[in-house]
């Protein structure tokens, strides 16, 4: 899946990356068409792929987007390694980075980087898993499918030219004719894709075996992409996505495990228990991307998991909080995972209209929104409290109850709690809001005292 | 997750706009408030956010991204961008790159202000003229960065180029398709509130990867003077927050109380007033129970 920034990075040549979203499809059971896993030689004009890769990742550090955890990188790096196979090529360089993008993606380059999304990370509850992911980005560099599928769409465009010219030369029919070809071709650059994605699942079992993960988790990678909490991912159809559907792959990844050997999956491992220990930091910081996004019921899911694999610690319950009070009149009860593909193209077609501002004022306007709100808010108070029982100094509980007084017109248990987090985040990024509040407070205090 | 959708929109109003853009010679777009219109408002510190590159080289056969060249053009506009405002009375502050990436505050701050207008600009783009009633808004991501860089407004750029080959130039001719094109945008984002206060884009046609390649400079400064061409001069009259008053949304507030004044002051009435709440909240059924 792309979203707006990939777009504005420039990753919109489809052939040059491939990228494991959560697209949903239809796929053939087999590939037909495969990889080249031995070397490939590339032309002068192929080359170009290498070295836009090698600016690509100049442009993603220069816009801040790389994730600035490099010990986390480094892991990344050490299990990546354990998969990937020996380089085929010199161009060809095995590496693996963090980007900070809370969408749940990945995706590699043709001369080996390899990126993964903050958003997928997070998500993700076993190394195995992570493994899985690893793997599959692999495949697309070892199996050269960038190149491949660059091949493709140049032949498969320079015969569209031909239709188009031939076409527009025998006009009427003809140029009906010679646009019905091209869609053809389009729809069928489209399949390629999708059969080398089946192909990099499959392969990346094999890998899985040889580094001695447990295969039994690469399903799980799956059912974590299908999470639709926000009810806005309608299925793509078929012949448009690029990506087999996310039920087959995980059907058929669940197979491939079910086959394997009970001695052989005896011998394999999840991986290191610290998994979500290292994870957790980018985790926490998710959960605030999802929020700025306006994500809430992902924010909430996300920081609930946080919240259960370690209820002890204070970032987990700020953040619960933080998640209640952005989905201000929403409900977290909504079933959005049971909405039918009309109901949620309906959703991202309001969501498509409306800014965020209206689409607040909206729900506002349903008849149990104040309920919800209230119910929210009551939440939110909870999950802070609980994180100030854990430590006193966690100065964001304090803000956010801060927030939550002042929804409730509470003005003096308000203005408490933000100078309390004035006090303990002296230098807080937000500090011209908080006083712009305080500065509120104060003038409602002194209307109402008579002062 | 969704991103993908609005990904989807934002790359569909951006192409619409774009293609509509690129079929002219050279054409302009400028939207804005009715009091930056009337010389009103008018920003004393604007701010420019590293502007963001996407630039392609079309040729007849695919499409490829030239990213040595974004970033070639991304440079160009601050410099240009400041060139022409000055020219117009205005000071413009260029938040460069390196200055960023050196600080991680001020880095999570530049990338959820620019998540946040990629994603809300969508809506300025089909419809701009809804910016005259103050629709748009970039909230607290607008408000703490602002404040960060002690700025009245931020400028948030974007650049879109595409150079088209000879070989592409020629299948133009033949079954149509695009010359090529190279487009600004700029948003004026009013720092104390967050609102989209203006919106100026330019574009020019007939772009040649080469000419992207080589002359960024000389790009950019075609695009952004197209862009500003009816950008309102800086009145030295027009004072900061003059008549504001006149919208209600905008809040004026006493600046002559520091910070420090303001909360010695509440120190000083909760220790003199009853702890007496201002406002109780109402008693609520649980969600679940209302729900059914």
């Amino acid at each position: 899946m792309m979203n707006c920034k990939s777009i504005v990075l420039g990753l919109g040549v489809a052939s040059l990356f491939c990228c494991l979203p959560a697209a949903q499809g239809a796929a053939e059971t087999e590939p037909k068409q495969k990889g080249e896993y031995g070397q490939v030689d590339l032309t002068a004009d192929e080359y170009h792929l290498i070295e836009t890769s090698e600016e690509m990742h100049d442009q993603l550090e220069r816009r801040g987007l790389r994730h600035s955890n490099r010990r986390l990188e480094a892991w990344m790096q050490t299990i990546g390694q354990s998969l990937a196979p020996e380089p085929t090529d010199f161009y060809q360089e095995y590496r693996f980075y963090l980007l900070h993008d809370p969408s749940p993606n990945a995706f590699a380059l043709p001369d080996g980087q390899i990126y993964v999304h903050t958003g997928l990370i997070s998500r993700l509850q076993t190394e195995a898993q992570l493994a899985t992911l690893l793997a599959h980005e692999i495949n697309h560099v070892a199996g050269h499918h960038g190149v491949l599928a660059y091949r493709s769409q140049r032949k498969k465009a320079a015969a569209g030219i031909f239709f188009s010219i031939a076409g527009a030369l025998a006009g009427g029919w003809g140029e009906v004719a010679g646009l019905m070809v091209n869609v053809g071709l389009v729809s069928s650059v489209y399949g390629y894709s999708r059969e080398l994605e089946q192909e990099a699942d499959i392969k990346g079992y094999e890998r899985m075996l040889q580094a001695g993960y447990d295969v039994r988790e690469m399903h799980k990678l799956f059912e974590i992409l299908g999470q639709d909490f926000e009810g806005l991912n309608p299925r793509i159809g078929g012949k448009w996505s690029t990506h087999p559907d996310l039920a087959l792959r995980g059907q058929y990844t669940a197979e491939l495990a079910a086959s394997t050997p009970e001695e052989t999956l005896a011998g394999l491992r999840l991986g290191d228990d610290s998994f979500r220990r290292r994870v957790r930091p980018v985790a926490l910081e998710t959960v605030r991307d999802y929020i700025l996004a306006d994500y809430p019921k992902t924010a909430l899911e996300l920081a609930r998991y946080l919240v259960t694999e370690d209820s002890d610690d204070a970032g987990g319950h700020v953040a619960t909080g933080h998640s209640y009070i952005a989905l201000g009149a929403r409900s977290e009860f909504a079933a959005e995972a049971q909405l039918t593909d009309k109901e949620k193209k309906q959703q991202v077609k309001i969501r498509s209209k409306l800014t965020r501002d209206e689409l607040h004022a909206q729900a506002e306007q349903s008849p149990e929104a104040k309920t919800i709100i209230e119910h929210n808010l009551a939440a939110a108070e909870a999950a802070y409290r609980i994180a100030l029982e854990l430590d006193q100094g966690a100065a964001e509980a304090h803000a956010g109850l801060g927030e939550i007084y002042l929804r409730r017109g509470l003005h003096r248990d308000s203005a408490r709690e933000l100078m309390t987090y004035l006090k303990l985040r002296p230098d807080a990024p937000d500090r011209n809001i908080v006083m712009d509040d305080l500065r509120d407070i104060a003038q409602q205090i002194k209307t109402a005292t008579g002062e | 997750m969704s991103n993908s959708s609005r990904c989807g929109n934002f790359a569909r109003a951006v192409t619409g706009l774009l293609v509509l853009l690129a079929s002219l010679p050279a054409s302009a777009g400028e939207f804005m408030t009715p009091e930056f219109a009337r010389g009103e408002y008018r920003p004393m510190s604007m701010v420019l956010i590293p502007p963001l590159a996407e630039v392609m080289k079309d040729k007849a056969t695919t499409t490829e991204s030239m990213v040595a060249e974004a970033a070639g053009l991304e440079d160009a506009a601050g410099l240009v961008l400041r060139e022409q405002l000055r020219a117009k009375g205005y000071e413009l502050r260029i938040l460069s790159v390196d200055q960023v990436n050196a600080d991680p505050v001020l880095r999570q701050m530049v990338r959820s202000l620019n998540e946040r207008y990629d994603a809300d600009i969508v809506q300025a783009m089909k419809k701009p003229k809804d910016i005259r009633i103050r629709r748009y808004n970039f909230g607290d991501e607008a408000k703490v960065l602002a404040a960060r860089l002690d700025a009245d407004a931020l400028i948030v750029s974007r650049i879109t180029a595409s150079g088209a080959t000879g070989g592409q130039k020629t299948m133009a001719v033949l079954i149509g398709g695009s010359m090529g094109y190279a487009a600004v945008s700029m948003g004026l984002v009013a720092g104390d509130n967050g609102d989209l206060e203006a919106f100026f884009d330019g574009a020019v046609g007939n772009m040649s990867p080469e000419k992207l390649e080589r002359e960024p400079k000389e790009v950019m400064s075609k695009i952004t003077a197209t862009a500003l061409k009816k950008f309102p001069a800086h009145d030295a009259a027009a004072k900061y927050k003059k008549s504001w008053p006149q919208n209600s949304d905008r809040k004026v507030q006493d600046q002559a109380a520091s910070d420090d004044e303001v909360l010695m002051d509440l120190e000083a009435l909760f220790e003199e007033t009853p702890e007496a709440r201002v406002a109780e909240p109402e008693e609520v059924a649980p969600v679940e129970e209302q729900m059914d």
